[in-house]
């Protein structure tokens, strides 16, 4: 009787899992790791990362808003809520860093933990990496070669190509609007190599649109350094198949000369343009909404934000004192002090590459694993992203607050407190072991 | 390093943008969250903690009064039977005078008595004496008028005790 159980429940959870591959499962993931321009003002990228910032900051401020609007000092609803938030921090703060101390850094040590936990798990609501909308890489590969200006590749003097750029995109129905990502999207990338003539790239990209959308058999080697007869066979079949059409201009008209076409050295011929069938098409979806901290900027910011603030609490409570911890003439101390100085700086980037890192993992991890194996396995995956984001989010709140209790705590051997011994235990603990808070 | 840059895509203005936006939620959040929660969080524990101690006092003044009341009882309790015992002994002195008096009026009703029969008694034997005086004053006197012998004479002293109502004791 057991053993049907047990069988009924495998073979559930084997249907389960092929439901999930059949129909539900997500596009190739196109991994990109800086965070993808939605549009642009003035001289600011307004990223995908950026709008999802506004929003969790827009989240945070109208919650908080609401309720504080009017405290009762029977607290109920959301105005409990937020108070045991805000209780259990200062707690938690007080704990590490004695009353005074926990009062004066709860500001910002708070604002680090709360900012940080929402954009975490806000990031994994369903709609992030996956609604967002098309941007049409099938065209904007010929335009950036046929442009003698062109703006994501890079031409030097001679005429060449100064920087590898790589165009990734999905084979998609269509381009142009707001997409959810397709299922099973296949991804197709294209890229442009340097010290290549845009003549030498657009040859290589008819050979590259003939295997990808009309099967024109070709092996790797022949794909990057393509013969004349080749291009020219993959044109045909292109032409054959009828979809992606070249566009020949006639001879030598004024489109070519106005930079509006391209000449391909294989076929001797001038190219106006590339036509996508409405069911061909090389496009990419730029997701509106992405992880905050998957973008190493803003992690770089919040760890620049925590650098700053450690070193002016640090001049505040010791005047130019503080520097003493850095520049001293006693001896093995005064070495000991440079690699202190050191340290401080050191911190931006484990501050930044350490919340980054784990973020970014996470979030490439959800988008393999939808496409690997859609359904079960992923829901462990989101378990374990909400651990990971409260982590983060603790443990970058907890190393500000550590490092700031140190900073505003009397250095030197002549001057040590009796009084406050519990203050400078934790400190120290913090100070002897910072491979243990830094592992994760 | 650029190259390094160019892939993570660090980007100058963005990076001032998310600065600016984390200062921006900071000075927010101050307004509309920390101080008014750490403020109703500072205003509570006062709250409570003076509470408690007007609890304290309520009870130890509760305490005290009990005491007061129990000490005040102690004393009616013990006025009480202080008043009990001394009505207890008022009552016994008056029984015993009651019985006291009512015995000496018994006695001297006794006496009284006792003094009456005596003189009437006395009245009586002085009554008897007069009227057997005056028997045989009349005795005499039948006898000397009338000289009689011996049978004479006792005849007429039992013919006067006859006459006298004087008949025994």
């Amino acid at each position: 009787m057991k053993l049907v159980y047990i069988v009924v429940a495998i073979a559930a959870l084997g249907g389960w899992l092929a439901v999930g591959l059949l129909f539900a499962q997500g596009p190739q993931p196109e991994i990109v790791v800086p965070a993808e321009v939605l549009t642009k003002l003035g001289p600011l990228n307004i990223t995908n990362t950026m709008l999802t910032a506004w929003i969790v900051m827009a989240m945070l401020i109208v919650f908080s808003f609401v309720a504080t609007r009017s405290m009762k000092l029977m607290p109920s609803g959301i105005q409990n809520f937020f108070e045991a938030i805000i209780g259990f921090l200062l707690a938690q703060m007080e704990e590490i860093a004695g009353e005074k101390n926990a009062r004066k850094f709860f500001a910002v040590v708070a604002t680090i933990f709360l900012f940080v936990i929402v954009s975490n798990w806000f990031g994994l609501m369903p709609f992030f990496n996956a609604i967002g909308k098309t941007e049409d890489v099938g065209h904007e590969i010929f335009h950036e070669l046929a442009s003698p200006e062109p703006e994501k590749l890079t031409l030097a003097a001679d005429g060449t190509y100064e920087e590898k750029h790589k165009f990734a995109g999905w084979k998609m129905d269509d381009a142009g609007g707001m997409v959810v990502a397709k299922s099973g999207a296949k991804a197709v990338d294209f890229e442009v190599e340097v010290g290549e003539t845009p003549g030498q790239a657009l040859d290589r990209y008819i050979v590259f649109l003939a295997k990808e959308f009309a099967g024109f058999e070709i092996d790797d080697e022949a794909l990057h350094h393509p013969t004349a007869e080749q291009v020219a066979a993959a044109a045909a079949t292109l032409d054959g198949t009828g979809a992606p059409l070249l566009m020949m201009a006639e001879g030598h008209d004024e489109h070519a000369q106005e930079g509006h076409g391209l000449e391909s050295p294989a076929l001797h011929a001038t190219i106006a343009g590339v036509d996508f069938e409405d069911s061909q098409k090389m496009a990419l979806v730029i997701p509106f909404f992405r992880g905050v901290y998957s973008d190493i900027n803003n992690t770089l910011a919040l760890g620049i934000i925590a650098f700053f603030m450690i070193e002016f609490w640090g001049f505040q409570a010791l005047g130019f004192g503080y520097l003493k911890k850095f520049f001293n003439l006693n001896g093995i101390n005064s070495f000991v002090g440079i690699l202190e100085l050191l340290s401080e700086f050191i911190r931006i980037i484990s501050f930044a590459f350490r919340l980054f890192g784990n973020i970014f993992a996470g979030e490439v991890l959800i988008l393999m694993l939808t496409f690997l194996m859609p359904f079960l396995f992923v829901d462990i995956i989101y378990g374990l992203e909400l651990f990971v984001g409260f982590i983060q989010a603790s443990v970058f709140a907890l190393l500000t607050l550590v490092f700031a209790t140190m900073a505003v705590e009397h250095h030197g051997e002549e001057d040590h407190h009796g009084d406050d011994h519990h203050d400078e235990d934790a400190a120290a603990d913090a100070h002897y072991h910072p491979g243990a808070a830094q592992a994760h | 390093m650029g190259q390094a840059v160019e892939a993570l895509g660090l980007n100058l203005p963005q990076l001032i943008a998310q600065i600016a936006n984390f200062v921006v939620l900071l000075v927010i959040l101050r307004l509309t969250l920390y101080k008014p929660i750490l403020k109703m969080l500072d205003e509570r524990k006062a709250k409570i903690s003076e509470g408690l101690g007007a609890a304290e006092t309520a009870r130890a003044e509760a305490a005290a009064a009990q005491a007061n009341i129990q000490g005040q009882l102690d004393t009616a309790r013990k006025e009480g039977q202080e008043l009990v015992a001394n009505a207890q002994g008022i009552a016994a002195r008056i029984q015993a005078e009651a019985r006291e008096q009512a015995a000496r009026d018994r006695e001297a009703a006794t006496e009284r008595a006792r003094a009456e029969i005596q003189l009437e008694r006395d009245r009586a034997i002085a009554d008897l004496r007069g009227e057997f005086a005056d028997i045989t004053v009349r005795a005499a006197e039948k006898v000397i008028g009338q000289s009689l012998d011996r049978q004479g004479h006792q005849r007429i002293i039992d013919e006067t005790l006859a006459e006298s109502s004087f008949g025994g004791s």
